[in-house]
C-alpha cells in the first residue's frame, strides 16, 4: 500500500487545567491519499472539528495530544515552529465555518488575499494583487478587481466565505481542511459554495478533510465518509456505501433522522436521548445508552475493527446487518 | 459537477454591490462633520462669553475699585470696552475680534490679550504634545508588553498600573516635584525655560506627572484590546496561513486594537488640556493654565474669556480629530455615516 497524504493514527486529545482534564478526542485514525476526499461527519461536539485543528496544531490553550499525525510523511507533531509556519502556508490550507469572525475586518478583501503570498513567500505586491484578482474569479465573484478594494462587511457571507477559499488555495495546497465551510450559508448560496470548492479542488488535485454536521451534503461529495460520535470514530465507508448501509446503529439512527421529501410524517424520527462528550463517555460504547440494540457485552470497550469494506466500532454490527437484511426480505414478501 | 451558468449572485441587471458614487457620499459626510463642528465652536463662544456676564463685577469695577473718578474717565472706560452697548452687539464686536485674533485688551495689564497669551499658549501645547508623546510610548508599550508576555511580566505591570492608575495627577506632580527636582535636583523646580532643549528640560516634570495616571490608563486598555485580539477567529486564521508570528502581532492584534486604544488616547489626549491647568500650576510653568488662575483672581475679563475659549476649542478639535482619525481605522464605521446619507 502507497503512502498516504494524511495519515491520523491513535490521535487522542485532552483540554483543561492539571486537576481537571478533559478528553476531547479518543484514538482517532484517518488516512486520506492524495487527491482524494474525506467527509468527518458527527453532530456538535463530536471532536470533528477538533481533529481537523489538531492536524494543522491549531489547540486551544491547554490542550495535549497524544498518536501520529503524518502528513507526506513527515509527522506534524514533532516539527518546529518554522517547519510547521511552512506546512500551514504551502501544504495544508484551511476554510473555516464564520467567515465574517474568521476574515479580519479592518483590512481589505485584497490585502486578506495577498499578505500569505507576500509576506511568506515574498511575491511582489502587483503580482500577489494579480494573482489575487485570478483566484476572486476563480471562485465565482462578480467585479473582482472593485472586490479587492472592498472591507469585509460590505460582502455578504456567502461571497465572504468564497473569499476565504480562494484564499486557501491562493498558496495550491496539498490538503484542504474544510471546516463546515457552507454552515453559516442560506441552503442555495450552500450548493453553489460546495460546487465551487469540489471543482477547484479537483483541478489543483488538492485532496479535502470535509467537516460536516450533514450526513448527505458529505456523501455527495467525498469519496469516504467516517462518521464520530463523543470524540471517536464509530464508523469509516466509502460514501456511498455508508449511506445505503450504514453499520453502526449511530449512523443508521442519523440516516433514519433525515427530513425527506417522499416520506410525510407527522413528526420527523430523531435520535433518542442526548449526544454525550467524550468526557462524559464511560469505558464501554459510548453510544450504548442511547442504542436501541444496546445489550450487555456493550458495557465493555468497543474497537474500531474490518468488516467488509468499511470499519465499524460495534459488536453487534454483524447481527444487526443480517437483521436488517431478514427485515428488508420479509418487506419485500 | 460544474459551475458556470449561476456564478454571479446578483440577478441580471441588477448589481447589488454598487453604490453611487463613493467618494461624493464620503466627502458629503466629511462637510457635515465639519458644519456640526462650527455650529459647536460658535455655541461655546456663546456660552463663555454669557457666562462672563454673569459673573459678579464688571471691567469699571476692577480698574477702579472704591476709588471715586470723574465722569468723563468713567465714560471713556465704559466706551473702550463697549460696556453701553447692548449684550449681543458686544458679543458679535468681540466675535468678531476673536476671528481677526483680536481677543481685546487685558484690563489688568493693559496690553493686547493675544500678546499674552501668545508665549503662555506656546509653553501649554509644547507640554500637552510632550505629555502625549510620552503617554502613548509607555501606555502602548506597557499595555502591548503584558498581553504578549502573560505570567511575571504581565502581572507586574498590571501592579504597577493598578498603583498608577489610583494616583491623582497633583499627588504625582508634588512627589516627583520634592524628589527629582529639590531632593536630587536633577530638574528645575519652576519655570518654562528658555531655547528649545532647555524648554523641555523644564518641561520634563510636569510632563511625567502628567503621564503617569494616563499612561497607565492607556495600557490597561492596551493589554485588554490586544489580548481580546489574540483570543480572535481572524488571528486564528492569520496563523493557520502560516504568518510569522511578528505580522500576525502587527497587522491583526495590534491594527485591530488600535481602535479602542485610539478612543481612550483620545480620552487622555482631552483630559490633558484641564489636566495642564494643573501642573502649570504646581510647577509655574507660565502656561495658559497658570495664567488663567491669574487672570481669574484678577477678574481680568478679555483674559479669562479667551483663554476660556482656547481651551474649549483645544478640546473641540481634538475631540474631532480621534472621530476623523476613527474612520481612518475602523472602516465599518465609514461604512455607517455612509448609510445615513
Amino acid at each position: 500500500m502507497s503512502e498516504p497524504l494524511l495519515e491520523v493514527r491513535d490521535l487522542s486529545m485532552t483540554i483543561g487545567g492539571r486537576r481537571r482534564r478533559r478528553t476531547i478526542l479518543r484514538d482517532v485514525s484517518l488516512r486520506l491519499d492524495a487527491g482524494r476526499t474525506l467527509g468527518l461527519v458527527g453532530e456538535s461536539g463530536s471532536g470533528k472539528s477538533m481533529t481537523a485543528r489538531s492536524i494543522l496544531r491549531l489547540l486551544p490553550a491547554g490542550a495535549r495530544t497524544e498518536g501520529t499525525v503524518r502528513f507526506d510523511g513527515a509527522s506534524l507533531p514533532d516539527l518546529s515552529p518554522a517547519q510547521l509556519r511552512r506546512v500551514r502556508a504551502h501544504e495544508i490550507a484551511m476554510v473555516f465555518q464564520d467567515p465574517r469572525a474568521h476574515v479580519n475586518p479592518v483590512r481589505t478583501i485584497g490585502d486578506f488575499l495577498t499578505e500569505a503570498l507576500v509576506l511568506n513567500d515574498g511575491v511582489a505586491a502587483a503580482e500577489a494583487r494579480d494573482r489575487a484578482r485570478a483566484g476572486l474569479a476563480d471562485v465565482g465573484l462578480s467585479e473582482p478587481d472593485r472586490r479587492l478594494d472592498q472591507h469585509p462587511h460590505e460582502l455578504s457571507g456567502g461571497m465572504l466565505q468564497r473569499v476565504m477559499i480562494a484564499a486557501a488555495l491562493l498558496a495550491r495546497p496539498r490538503l484542504l481542511l474544510a471546516d463546515e465551510p457552507t454552515t453559516a450559508l442560506d441552503v442555495t448560496t450552500q450548493s453553489e459554495v460546495m460546487a465551487i470548492v469540489d471543482e477547484l479542488r479537483r483541478e489543483l488535485g488538492t485532496a479535502m478533510l470535509f467537516i460536516t454536521h450533514d450526513l448527505e451534503l458529505a456523501a455527495a461529495v467525498c469519496d469516504e465518509l467516517a462518521v464520530m460520535y463523543a470524540g471517536e470514530i464509530v464508523e469509516r465507508a466509502p460514501a456511498a456505501q455508508l449511506v445505503s448501509s450504514p453499520r453502526h446503529p449511530y449512523t443508521a439512527a442519523l440516516l433514519a433522522a433525515r427530513p425527506s421529501v417522499e416520506r410525510r410524517r407527522a413528526r420527523m424520527a430523531t435520535v433518542g436521548g442526548r449526544p454525550i462528550a467524550a468526557y462524559e463517555a464511560g469505558s464501554g460504547c459510548s453510544f450504548a445508552p442511547r442504542c436501541p440494540h444496546a445489550e450487555e457485552r456493550c458495557r465493555t470497550a468497543q474497537a474500531l475493527r474490518p468488516l467488509g469494506t468499511a470499519e465499524v466500532r460495534c459488536c453487534r454490527a454483524e447481527e444487526l446487518e443480517t437483521a436488517a437484511a431478514e427485515r428488508g426480505e420479509e418487506a419485500v414478501r | 459537477m460544474t459551475v458556470n451558468v449561476e456564478r454571479n449572485l446578483s440577478p441580471p441587471g441588477v448589481d447589488l454591490g454598487r453604490f453611487p458614487s463613493r467618494g461624493r457620499a464620503r466627502a458629503l459626510a466629511l462637510a457635515r462633520h465639519l458644519g456640526g463642528l462650527v455650529a459647536l465652536l460658535l455655541a461655546s463662544s456663546v456660552v463663555v462669553f454669557l457666562s462672563l456676564q454673569l459673573a459678579p463685577g464688571s471691567p469699571e469695577s476692577v480698574l477702579f475699585g472704591q476709588q471715586q473718578v470723574p465722569d468723563a474717565v468713567r465714560e471713556a472706560v465704559r466706551a473702550r470696552y463697549h460696556l453701553d452697548d447692548p449684550v449681543p452687539l458686544q458679543y458679535l464686536n468681540w466675535l468678531a475680534g476673536v476671528l481677526q485674533g483680536d481677543f481685546g485688551v487685558s484690563i489688568a495689564y493693559q496690553q493686547p490679550v493675544s500678546t499674552r497669551i501668545g508665549d503662555a499658549a506656546a509653553t501649554t501645547v509644547l507640554l500637552a504634545g510632550y505629555a502625549l508623546v510620552l503617554i502613548l510610548l509607555v501606555g502602548v508599550g506597557l499595555g502591548a508588553l503584558a498581553a504578549l508576555r502573560p505570567g511575571r511580566v504581565d502581572g507586574l505591570v498590571t501592579l504597577l498600573t493598578g498603583v498608577a492608575v489610583a494616583t491623582p495627577t497633583f499627588v504625582a506632580a508634588t512627589l516627583l516635584l520634592s524628589y527629582f527636582a529639590v531632593e536630587l535636583g536633577w530638574f528645575p523646580v519652576y519655570g518654562p525655560g528658555t531655547g528649545l532643549l532647555d524648554r523641555l528640560w523644564h518641561l520634563t516634570l510636569p510632563a511625567v506627572a502628567l503621564t503617569i495616571w494616563a499612561a497607565s490608563f492607556v495600557a490597561r486598555v492596551t493589554r485588554a484590546a490586544m489580548r481580546e485580539q489574540l483570543a480572535g477567529e481572524h488571528v486564528e486564521t492569520a496563523r493557520a496561513r502560516g504568518l510569522a508570528e511578528r505580522h500576525v502581532i502587527r497587522r491583526h492584534v495590534f491594527r485591530n486594537a488600535l481602535v479602542p486604544i485610539t478612543t481612550v488616547a483620545g480620552l487622555q489626549a482631552a483630559g490633558l488640556i484641564v489636566g495642564t491647568v494643573v501642573v502649570d500650576q504646581i510647577f509655574q510653568l507660565g502656561g495658559l493654565g497658570q495664567l488663567l488662575v491669574t487672570a481669574v483672581n484678577q477678574s481680568d475679563f478679555p483674559m479669562v474669556q479667551a483663554i476660556c475659549l482656547l481651551l474649549v476649542c483645544a478640546f473641540v478639535l481634538v475631540n474631532t480629530g480621534v472621530d476623523l482619525l476613527y474612520r481612518v481605522l475602523d472602516p465599518r464605521l465609514r461604512a455607517a455615516a455612509g448609510a445615513r446619507r
